[in-house]
């Protein structure tokens, strides 16, 4: 009944786990089909594996504790942190002239495609935008679901927009933008005092992820980074110390997603 | 700049992996309250060592083998303390516990069947079966040869076999 080699223990196990090649798996399926006995053992372990997975893995769709996410959190924000104080001391102070330039700089020179471009496009959509009375954003923060998976779909990945609420800043919607063909997208917010901030989103096509930088023009001043496969601008006419805290919280929750 | 960035991927994935670790601390420790401490222990060891984390390796069997082997220093002392006051306190109404399932008894309930095998086996098993790390990926989390962990798994298979009953077993032993 068996013209099969015995087929080892060690295959059966390597079986159930995926370790074997083709070739091999159909010569242990081959051998299950004659061996009754092995087959029940097989379809046992397999069902061990079933049982564990029902029972432990619903533990990792819980939400964190608290002290766990705490402890990821307060590192991430003393590398944040660190990463601010960089940026200050940096201060890398950029002209208005430079800016505009900036945009229309990738057509002539690939070079500027990178970060620059982000923060560039970012403050010149924030000038453009945030002054509207009537239109300041296309979909309001009303429709905040519709808002999100349109923009979402429209950059192709997972878009949100945080909630900056703590520091005053309301949502009021968003607009898709196009850059240089590419759509991106901006998030607007608005305090009682009538300021507006925003969170401009773009494709990140550089491969590289980076640490966060300030850029301004005149009294215009943006946080930006890039991180996976997003770029982020957080862009206002508001004190440093001010947006810093906006650009965190904001940055916590894009990128720190606990 | 490049180690800070470093840093900052090291944190993000060390944040995507923690829903992974409390899985498998789990698996491995009974107690809920005490496998979230041996995942922060985890964590704030993993985070002071991040300079030592290869970033062209694959991340979660290097914790898992921070969180396996702080649990072996640490915690087994203690689940192992724990568990026996807890069968001095109550042992009249764990007297089905004291004839082991090795009389007959058969589990339904396999985090229940996981507690009659050797912690080692466990180990292996959960690795394999529950966290789907290949063999290799074992033998470095474990530091034991790869014939030690077959010969691990396969008795942990054949154990929990005995143990429990899944109603597969009958549909599945026909005869063709």
């Amino acid at each position: 009944m068996t013209q099969n080699p015995k087929i080892e223990d060690s295959m059966l196990h390597a079986y159930v786990d995926g370790e074997l090649d083709h070739g091999a798996i159909v010569e242990v399926e081959a051998w299950l089909r004659e061996n009754p006995a092995d087959n029940a053992r097989v379809s046992a372990w397999q069902a061990q594996a079933r049982g564990l997975k029902q029972t432990f893995d619903p533990v990792a769709s819980e939400p964190l504790p608290p002290e766990l996410a705490k402890t990821l959190r307060q590192h991430g924000q003393s590398e944040w942190r660190y990463w601010g104080r960089q940026a200050i001391a940096a201060s890398l102070l950029l002209a208005l002239g430079g800016l505009v330039s900036w945009n229309f700089a990738p057509k002539h020179q690939q070079g500027a495609t990178g970060i620059e471009l982000v923060v560039a496009q970012a403050m010149s959509a924030h000038s453009v935008y945030s002054p509207e009375v009537l239109h300041p954003v296309e979909v309001a923060a009303t429709k905040q679901e519709h808002l999100i998976n349109w923009l979402s779909k429209r950059l192709g990945q997972p878009l949100s927009a945080p909630d900056i609420s703590a520091t005053g800043f309301m949502l009021m919607g968003g607009r898709l933008l196009a850059d240089n063909g590419q759509p991106s997208a901006q998030f607007m917010y608005e305090n009682s005092d009538g300021s507006r901030i925003t969170l401009y989103v773009t494709v990140n096509s550089t491969d590289q992820e980076t640490a966060f930088k300030i850029a301004s023009a005149n009294s215009l001043k943006s946080y930006y980074w890039l991180d996976g496969t997003l770029g982020y601008a957080i862009t206002g006419e508001i004190g440093q110390q001010e947006l810093l805290s906006i650009a965190q919280s904001a940055y916590d929750q894009l990128t720190i997603q606990i | 700049m490049f180690q800070k960035n470093n840093n900052r991927v090291f944190l993000k994935a060390l944040t995507q992996e923690t829903p992974y670790l409390r899985r498998f601390a789990r698996s491995l420790v009974n107690n809920t309250a005490m496998a979230d401490d041996l995942v922060q222990d985890t964590l704030e060891r993993a985070i002071n060592r991040m300079h030592l984390f290869d970033h062209d390796r694959k991340l979660r069997p290097w914790l898992f083998r921070i969180l396996r082997n702080l649990n072996i220093s640490e915690y087994r002392k203690m689940q192992n303390r724990d568990q026996h006051i807890e069968f001095d306190t109550v042992s009249e109404t764990h007297s089905t516990s004291a004839q082991r399932p090795d009389s007959g008894l058969i589990l339904h309930d396999i985090s229940k069947a996981l507690d009659e095998l050797p912690y080692e086996h466990r180990e292996v098993l959960v690795l394999v079966a529950l966290e789907g790390l290949k063999y290799r990926e074992v033998v470095d989390v474990l530091d034991i040869p790869i014939g030690t962990v077959m010969s691990r798994l396969s008795r942990a298979r054949e154990k929990l076999r005995e143990l429990l009953d899944y109603p597969e077993h009958k549909t599945l032993r026909r005869v063709k």
